[in-house]
């Protein structure tokens, strides 16, 4: 995978944030113009993480002539053929006769006039940049001791919500298993099997501890899967190759509680099981078992007080099988059951199935056409429908008229961001999605400002301002994300935890996205250090929508008709926000 | 892993010497040196959700954690942080921030996304960050500051230890 980013490495302004206040680094620092070391007689000023340098260095390192006009502040520069123009206090500047912005004004210091370096630099094609000349070599007589790989036959640990291992045997004709107890382990034997042992792989998962494997005789491998905790398993075998097995979800806490009086039975889970739901009369009893699924800890009970509800029990009811047994006043059954608030809920319904069923007809009529969204993820699926969208959000567009939504279209210009194999570049499948969502917004009466519409570079630092600056009420940064390996896959919306009102705005996209494009749920992730996170000062988050870097998600990054869906799944969720802000009120 | 094995091998040993020492105290004397021969270096998760540690026999200096960095995980199911082909070429301490450059393909083989990032930043930085004088690591890219190494995380100042990503030890 070679990356055409030299852009940030070779033509970039590199930026000091803050860091020329903390003395002591600043006077480490050397300037660096290509590959010379510049004396700096006065120090470098950093404003908003842009550079400025007397102009005297200007005139010295570029050969420039300069001239300064007291009466209007202007100051023109003219290098070989370029003539500068640029103002005291004012970020216009004029190149070459034509007006642009500079993204800092020229200043003075004392009696030191003090021009932003970047733009020059920029102008000149020059490299401009802050480092060492003089820091200690490695020793490094050890490079290029590439660790062995006797074979490509291995033990991957996948991870995700069924903690999936992959055993990358190339050539084998069948399997058989078997769960053991003493310690608990899970046995596979791989037939047809010529080669070494594989590598013993520690994982220290939830399930599994490690993985290990002998040869039982000439053919066959003995792979040795020891637990944690015993638990059902799924072998398959990959057309390309190997096998993966894949381990039961893990059922964590378990509760009771009502949500605007609606009942509701929630539980943590790595992910969301198939359940079964068993009534039972005398005494009234609800069964809900739980497929593929492991309990973590013991079995246990708690005592409700509800008036439907007296105790909730869970427990492991065989090595496939979590069992939730709630003990009941009166009949109650499930109408729904999904993510919501970070963790699987199923909305109750008091009464039996019947009169549930019922219930749900009536909602069902009075929901006018609803529209469907495809469950499978192929890319197929995703035929653009145009029309189709919004029917069932008409009602909620004055939530949204006249709120200012700024959208930040990840990376761009010499940024590609990540790429995909196929050679799918980040910045540009986040900049359809972005004008897309735009649409939407717009459509609802939103004003949107994005930080940029076209295939432009602009600093991660400069994207919250411009939010700011147009008065933005939330900022949304769309990624798509990136891993060595290709295998990891799936949506993750990031957020700084310094205001509580960014995990409301995350978890409300994080939560349609994933209703509407059906992808891996990677979750909220805290990340109090990215930049833009950081500087912001509005609701701000950062959806990772799907990984370029594996080639399914790469295919429907570029499909137009998934690109849509992720807009409408993004839209809706800015709508839920507003919606929970206007709650509050 | 034998890794792990030894160093089980090694706690209980640490076990019955903690006791034997209650007795005798030239034990503990004979066994302190080697205590100091096991050093953490972090790998990543090949979900890219966690860091993992990974034990590396020596005094744990900063040559040996970044060449240890360098030549990637022993453990299968272990990811790379460093991007392919990057090499540490020089560190600094001053006070309690080191700086250590790396050659460029740490930013032009890197796969980019901010969970890739995450990984390579953190797993250099929870590395060196292991060695008690050292609070803050400055990477740099050729002995220079890069605004990012992906786009989304500044690398323009040092970085403190993020120990939410560590995940559970090996033994
Ligand atoms: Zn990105």
């Amino acid at each position: 995978m070679i990356r055409s980013r030299c852009f940030f490495y070779l033509c970039s302004i590199i930026l000091i944030l803050g860091l020329a206040a903390q003395n002591n680094y600043a006077k480490a620092f050397e300037l660096f113009i290509g590959e010379r070391s510049i004396e700096l007689e006065s120090p470098l000023m950093v404003v908003n993480g842009k550079i400025l340098v007397p102009l005297q260095l200007i005139s010295d390192e570029f050969e420039a002539i300069t001239k300064v006009d007291q009466e209007n502040n202007s100051i023109e520069i003219d290098i070989q053929n370029d003539k500068i123009t640029m103002y005291l206090g004012s970020t216009d500047v004029l190149y070459n006769g034509k007006k642009e912005t500079l993204e800092v004004s020229p200043r003075q210091s004392n009696d030191t006039i003090m021009v932003p370096l970047g733009f020059i630099a920029d102008k000149l094609g020059v490299n401009v940049s802050l480092g060492f000349s003089e820091i200690q070599n490695l020793d490094s007589k050890e490079t290029n001791t590439d660790h062995e790989s006797p074979n490509n036959e291995r033990i991957v640990y996948i991870g995700g919500p069924r903690s999936q291992i992959f055993l990358d045997v190339k050539e084998y004709t069948g399997y058989r298993s078997t769960l053991l107890t003493n310690p608990d382990r899970l046995v596979v034997d791989i037939l047809g099997y010529e080669g070494e042992p594989l590598e013993e792989t520690i994982i220290d998962g939830a399930i599994v501890k490690s993985v290990e494997s002998t040869l039982l005789d000439a053919n066959t491998l003995r792979v040795f899967f020891y637990f944690n905790i015993s638990t059902g398993y799924e072998i398959k075998n990959l057309p390309e190759g190997g096998l993966t097995v894949d381990f039961n979800y893990l059922i964590d806490t378990v509760g009771f509680e009502r949500i605007n009086n609606k009942p509701i039975i929630w539980f943590n889970a790595s992910d969301k099981p198939e359940i079964t739901e068993i009534e039972l009369v005398d005494p009234q009893r609800l069964v809900l078992d739980l497929h593929d699924s492991t309990l973590l800890g013991q079995a246990r009970e708690y005592e409700v007080s509800d008036s439907v509800v007296r105790r909730l029990r869970i427990s492991q009811l065989n090595s496939a099988t979590t069992r939730i047994v709630l003990e009941l006043n009166s009949p109650m059954v499930s109408l729904h059951y999904g993510f919501a608030n970070e963790r699987l809920e199923m909305v109750m319904f008091e009464g039996t199935s019947e009169m549930a069923q019922e219930y749900l007809a009536k909602l069902e009529m009075q929901k006018q056409e609803s529209e469907t969204i495809p469950q499978d993820f192929e890319v197929d699926e995703y035929i653009v429908s145009e029309g189709t969208i919004l029917t069932d959000i008409e009602s909620e567009i004055s939530l949204l008229k006249g709120r200012i939504i700024c959208i930040d279209p990840g990376h761009g210009g010499s940024d590609p961001g990540s790429i995909g194999l196929q050679g799918t570049y980040e910045k540009d499948v986040v900049l359809s999605i972005s004008l897309l969502l735009g649409n939407l917004l717009e459509g609802a009466g939103a004003k949107v400002v994005y930080t940029r519409d076209d295939d432009s570079y602009i600093s991660i630092f400069e994207r919250p301002m411009v939010a700011m600056r147009h008065d933005s009420e939330i900022l949304i940064s769309i990624h798509a994300n990136g891993y060595v390996g290709g295998l990891v896959s799936g949506t993750e919306t990031l957020y700084h935890p310094k205001d509580t009102l960014n995990l409301i705005l995350a978890e409300a996209i994080q939560t349609h996205l994933i209703d509407a494009i059906q992808l891996p749920n990677r979750g909220l992730i805290q990340r109090p250090d990215l930049a833009l996170l950081r500087v912001s000062e509005i609701p701000t988050v950062l959806v990772e929508v799907a990984f370029i870097t594996h080639p399914k998600e790469e295919q429907l990054l570029k499909a137009e008709g998934f690109q849509l869906m992720v807009a409408e799944g993004i839209f809706r969720g800015i709508l839920e926000f507003f919606e929970i802000l206007a709650s509050e009120r | 892993m034998n890794n792990r094995r030894f160093i089980s091998i090694l706690l209980l040993l640490l076990v019955i010497f903690a006791s034997i020492r209650i007795g005798t105290e030239k034990l503990i004397d004979i066994f302190s040196p080697s205590r100091n021969e096991y050093f953490i270096v972090y790998f990543a998760s090949v979900d890219a959700t966690r860091l993992v540690p990974e034990y590396r026999s020596g005094k744990g200096t900063i040559e040996e954690r970044l060449l240890a960095l360098q030549n990637g995980p022993q453990t299968a199911g272990l990811v790379n942080v460093l991007s392919k082909g990057a090499r540490p070429l020089a560190y600094e301490v001053r006070g309690d921030t080191l700086f250590v450059s790396f050659s460029k393909e740490l930013v032009l083989n890197h796969p980019g996304g901010s969970a890739g990032e995450l990984i390579t930043i953190y797993g250099i930085v929870n590395t060196l960050t292991e060695i008690p004088e050292i609070k803050r690591v400055q990477i740099l890219v050729e002995g220079r500051f890069i605004e990012t190494l992906a786009g989304h995380v500044s690398l323009l100042q040092p970085l403190e230890r993020d120990p939410t990503l560590l995940g559970s030890s090996l033994i």
